[in-house]
């Protein structure tokens, strides 16, 4: 019981939130440890700051703390801190802005992570700079939804609720990516379409 | 080869990536394959590309000072709210757990003075956990032993903890994980037992308004010793077993004394797992239950009032002999009473948190 109660899987979340909720601060230390990682590189990529990112993240974790009462309310727990998190950068980029509304992803643009060449014969490193290049000039709505969804493995509901758009959205987004991704390689095989013959 | 990527294909693969693709579109995908083998190549390459990927750049910091850190600023933020709003429920609570700090001072004062020379040259406490009443806490103690307080309880240890032995002070209830370590045992005192192992899993019940102390064993094995005279000499137990130690007030101690009769005052008990999950009664509320089987309603009372932090009186004592089995998990205390309707007949009245059980009137 001991192991279960340090697991960070979605089993433990009820318990935590439950324990989190009467002072339980080994339950509250287990769900740092479990989102902290993926939440900074998440305030990293808006704040493009890494100290700034830490605190962003640190100030999500102290708010859950003062108001653990309520912390049996929160339905889902990735979106809350997802959410919490996007706001608490936000707010840090613009102090004077009171409302903060996703139109903000509109200029500002994420930064995601540094992609190594998987090792295999399958992608080159002049692919992957291909790649790696399409990737970079989306548009920034379009790459925060690619980076949520593919680094940190959210689901489109997830990713809805944090950007506060459709599901319908979300899709889209993620498809015009796949396409761009798409294009920039199959320019690729054009230059040297004997290369990549198959039979 | 197309020069662009075809809008279909783009749809289809950007959801079997994210692992939004339902079954029907999957199967569309391996077909758009069969029919487009110039794509094969293509499609694989953005499968490993979206697979693989580098660790984060940031690395988030994790480590216990950091946390720390953390856990400060959100108290001290506690501390204002509470400071502003004197009145409120914090407040009140900060004052409990005062006057819980002072109640386990003056308890150990008590124990200082009954046996003198089992802490003589001992530093004062340095280190002490509190919880009061409708609270549970969880802590690991410097030695990697984990430990779970039950509501109205209090540990304590000081500086000598971990050095040649591992010495805790219990009022309360508490579930102790002790860390594996064959040269330094662990030891919980209570006000009239201490408990004594070397590595395992064990509850230990010990509340000072109840007349015995329970120490029940999950694994491992615990020895038991009375030290203040009633001499129970060691006991062995087993695991699954539990020793109830019946607790003597000080006038009935020097009267058996005198008498020379010493009627029992401990017996051994199989403790009974519940089917369904094989987990102990005793043990259930560190998974949050308030398990009752087989209790009197006089007995549960006294459970509900350290679990949900109230005041119980009855005003009828066939009320009070009333057998309950059951559990609670997230009720309310409200909540709680009216289940507790369905099984029983008895009528109450809540006055802020004292609540009063009498008789159902015809």
């Amino acid at each position: 019981m001991i192991a279960e109660f340090s697991k960070p899987d979605d089993a433990s979340f009820e318990y935590w939130k439950q324990q989190i909720a009467c002072g339980n601060e080994q339950a509250f230390r287990s769900l740092f440890n479990a989102y902290a990682p993926r939440l900074t590189a998440f305030a990293f990529s808006i704040t493009r700051n890494r100290e700034a990112s830490i605190d962003v993240v640190d100030e999500v974790f102290v708010k859950i703390w003062r108001r653990r009462d309520r912390i049996q309310q929160i339905e889902n727990i990735t979106t809350y801190l997802y959410t919490a998190t996007k706001n608490t950068a936000l707010n840090l980029l613009s102090r004077k802005a009171r409302e903060v509304t996703v139109d903000s992803f509109d200029f500002i643009d994420v930064a995601l992570r540094d992609d190594y060449a998987p090792d295999q014969q399958l992608i080159t490193a002049e692919i992957l700079s291909r790649i790696k290049k399409a990737v970079d000039a989306l548009p920034p709505k379009c790459k925060l939804v690619f980076k949520l969804v593919r680094e940190d493995g959210l689901k489109y509901k997830e990713v809805a609720e944090i950007l506060e758009i459709s599901e319908k959205t979300v899709d889209a987004q993620l498809v015009i990516a796949v396409k761009r991704i798409g294009d920039a390689v199959g320019k690729y095989f054009d230059y040297f379409p004997a290369r990549f013959q198959k039979k | 080869m197309t020069k662009r990527m075809q809008e279909q294909l783009a749809i289809l693969l950007s959801r079997q990536l994210s692992g939004e693709a339902t079954p029907e579109e999957l199967q569309e995908l391996e077909a758009w394959i069969r029919n487009h083998p110039q794509d094969h190549y293509l499609i694989e390459m953005l499968q490993t590309y979206w697979s693989g990927q580098a660790a984060g750049e940031v690395e988030a910091v994790t480590d216990n000072a950091h946390f720390d850190r953390i856990l400060n600023k959100a108290k001290s933020a506690d501390a204002t709210v509470s400071g502003t709003l004197s009145n409120s429920k914090a407040g009140i609570r900060r004052r409990l757990l005062w006057w819980a700090a002072a109640a386990v001072f003056f308890a150990i004062l008590l124990t200082a003075i009954l046996f003198e020379e089992r802490i003589t040259g001992k530093s004062p406490r340095d280190h002490q956990v509190a919880t009061v009443g409708g609270m549970r806490s969880h802590v690991i103690l410097p030695d990697g032993t984990a430990v779970w307080l039950n509501a109205r309880s209090s540990l304590h240890y000081d500086k000598s903890f971990n050095k040649q032995l591992r010495e805790v002070y219990l009022e309360g209830e508490a579930f102790f994980e002790v860390k594996k370590d064959q040269k330094r045992p662990f030891i919980v005192h209570t006000s009239d037992i201490d408990i004594r192992v070397l590595g395992t899993a064990f509850n230990v019940k010990s509340y000072g308004e109840e007349d015995k102390i329970e120490a029940t064993l999950v694994h491992g094995s615990i020895q038991v010793t009375a030290p203040s005279g009633d001499d129970i000499g060691t006991v062995q137990l087993r695991p699954n077993e539990k020793l109830v130690f019946k607790k003597q007030t000080k006038k009935a101690a020097f009267s058996t004394a005198k008498s020379g009769v010493k009627p029992p005052v401990y017996r051994i008990e199989p403790v009974l797992l519940k089917a369904a999950d094989s987990s102990f009664i005793e043990t259930s509320w560190i998974h949050n239950k308030l398990l009752f089987d087989g209790d009197s309603f006089a007995e549960l009372a006294v459970k509900m009032e350290r679990w949900f932090d109230v005041k119980i009186t009855f005003t009828d004592t066939a009320v009070a002999n009333y057998r309950l089995r059951g559990v609670f998990e997230d009720e309310s205390v409200t909540d709680a009473l009216q289940a507790l309707q369905q099984i029983a007949q008895f009528n109450y009245t809540i006055n802020d948190r004292s609540i009063t059980i009498s008789k159902k009137n015809r």
